[in-house]
């Protein structure tokens, strides 16, 4: 019986202390009333072997314990959902960014290279490890609490059909979405970026004075200008088209991610120059204006390759969902010839 | 049909079977406790009928009736081992009358359905 006893023991540990003697006691009286019966049948006392099997097909002590458990989750069924949600949002709205973003570096800077390779790329892959980690550690307690804390049935009872979003077709173009290209695309190409080709100011107000570095503007200006102002011009007439006929082609889909794929190119060789901006003015502090033109200059690569990243993605999106609808056309075919 | 795809069907029936078994266990431990048993002889029992359900799905069940107030127990001796016995209480009667009745016109609805559909035991 000494193996019984262990057993017992066992299962009592994960028991709640509350209920181990009264659980402990049901389950000895129906192992011991099964070994009665058995040894009835075998006309013989059971030997350590035969109350191994009985205890064996009775199950390992922690599963046997958990069956007496009250159901328990971390995050349950009505916020899981929620939770899910929110946690793949983090992973493409906060650790891609970030990763993309080291990964880009390490492409396109060779002095940030350098000072990361080797032995550094285990310092840089924990430091992503960490922020993804918080993030996930974070959004877990975050609910764990609302778990714990909240009543959760105005998440079951207080909605209305009403409330709910109206449907969205994918392939429906948003004509105040279109608008808002057509005129950011206007006054991006057609005002901001041209000048600043044709002149060297990027900025010039209340006595701060941007401006393109010498060699800079001479650079931009004789490889970038004419691809920048033909795919500004083809975006402008995109967005001018969809305005009019607000429905996605796969012609137009396939063009705008070419165009963005396009752009992406541009936007990293454009980060790669390190284009430079000289800040002056009779509101900037002489001493100061270094530092802060190489800062800007800096955000300017920065805000350049996340650009290129965003229309990178776009693109993807698009040719995604140009897959994806040919798949469906497909399978549809199939189905109407079958 | 491959031997993946049996397995596959296998565990999937045997999952539908035990979901399906679940249900009726209620009832069937709630009518069976009509006379007072304790856990053992009630899961023979159940067994004989041709309801066999283990030890780990019996007890908690048992203590979640208890809980809910359909079932009463007590301690007591007997071939000189302590020994839980359990029986339906007052409310459990009640609960088991309307889970009968409930139980019935599933039978009578599920009778029509597989009727009008050619798949009717008459």
């Amino acid at each position: 019986m000494d193996l019984l006893n262990r057993y017992l023991q066992a299962v009592k540990f994960w028991l709640p202390s509350s209920q181990q003697d009264d659980i402990a006691a049901e389950l000895s009286e129906d192992i011991r009333s099964q070994i009665e019966e058995r040894e009835a049948a075998l006309g013989r006392k059971l030997n350590d072997g035969d109350l191994e099997q009985i205890l064996k097909q009775r199950g390992r002590p922690l599963l046997v314990a958990e069956k007496y458990m009250p159901p328990k989750a971390l995050i349950g069924p009505v916020l899981f959902p929620a939770y899910w949600f929110v946690l793949r949002l983090v992973l493409v709205c906060y650790l891609v960014p970030w990763v993309a973003v080291w990964i880009a570096f390490m492409i396109l800077d060779t002095s940030y290279r350098a000072q990361h390779s080797g032995i550094a790329i285990f310092r840089d892959a924990y430091v992503l490890w960490m922020i993804a980690l918080t993030a996930f550690t974070v959004v877990t307690i975050v609910f764990a609490v609302l778990e714990r804390v909240r009543d959760q049935s105005w998440l079951l009872d207080q909605w209305s059909p009403r409330q709910l979003p109206p449907v969205r077709d994918v392939e429906q173009i948003s004509r105040f979405g279109s608008a808002v290209e057509l005129i950011f695309g206007l006054l991006f190409f057609g005002i901001w970026w041209l000048k600043i080709l044709w002149s060297p100011t990027v900025f010039d107000s209340s006595g701060v004075r941007v401006t393109l570095a010498t060699g800079t503007k001479g650079f931009l200006f004789a490889v970038f200008l004419w691809s920048f102002l033909l795919l500004g011009c083809a975006n402008i007439a995109l967005s001018a088209v969809n305005l009019v006929r607000p429905y996605w082609t796969r012609f137009r889909r396939g063009l705008r991610a070419s165009l963005n794929f396009v752009a992406a190119i541009i936007l990293l060789l454009i980060a790669k120059t390190h284009a430079g901006l000289v800040v002056s003015g009779t509101s900037v502090p002489q001493d100061k204006a270094p530092e802060i033109s190489l800062y800007l200059s800096l955000s300017l690569g920065m805000a350049f390759l996340i650009a290129a990243i965003v229309c990178v993605v776009v693109g993807c999106v698009d040719i995604w969902r140009i897959l994806s609808s040919s798949r469906k056309h497909t399978q549809l075919n199939h189905h109407l010839a079958v | 049909m491959t031997q993946g795809t049996n397995n596959g069907n296998d565990s999937l029936l045997e999952n539908l079977r035990l979901e399906l078994r679940r249900g009726c266990l209620v009832l069937a431990v709630l009518a069976e406790l009509r006379n007072e048993q304790y856990g053992y002889t009630l899961r023979k029992g159940l067994a004989e009928r041709g309801l066999e359900v283990d030890e780990g799905t019996l007890y908690p069940l048992l203590r979640r009736l208890e809980t809910q107030g359909l079932l009463a127990s007590e301690w007591r001796e007997e071939d000189k081992r302590n020994k839980r016995f359990y029986k339906i209480s007052r409310d459990g009667k009640l609960v088991l009358k309307q889970l009968l009745a409930e139980w019935q016109g599933i039978g009578l609805s599920l009778e029509e359905i597989l009727k009008e559909s050619g798949h009717g035991s008459s």
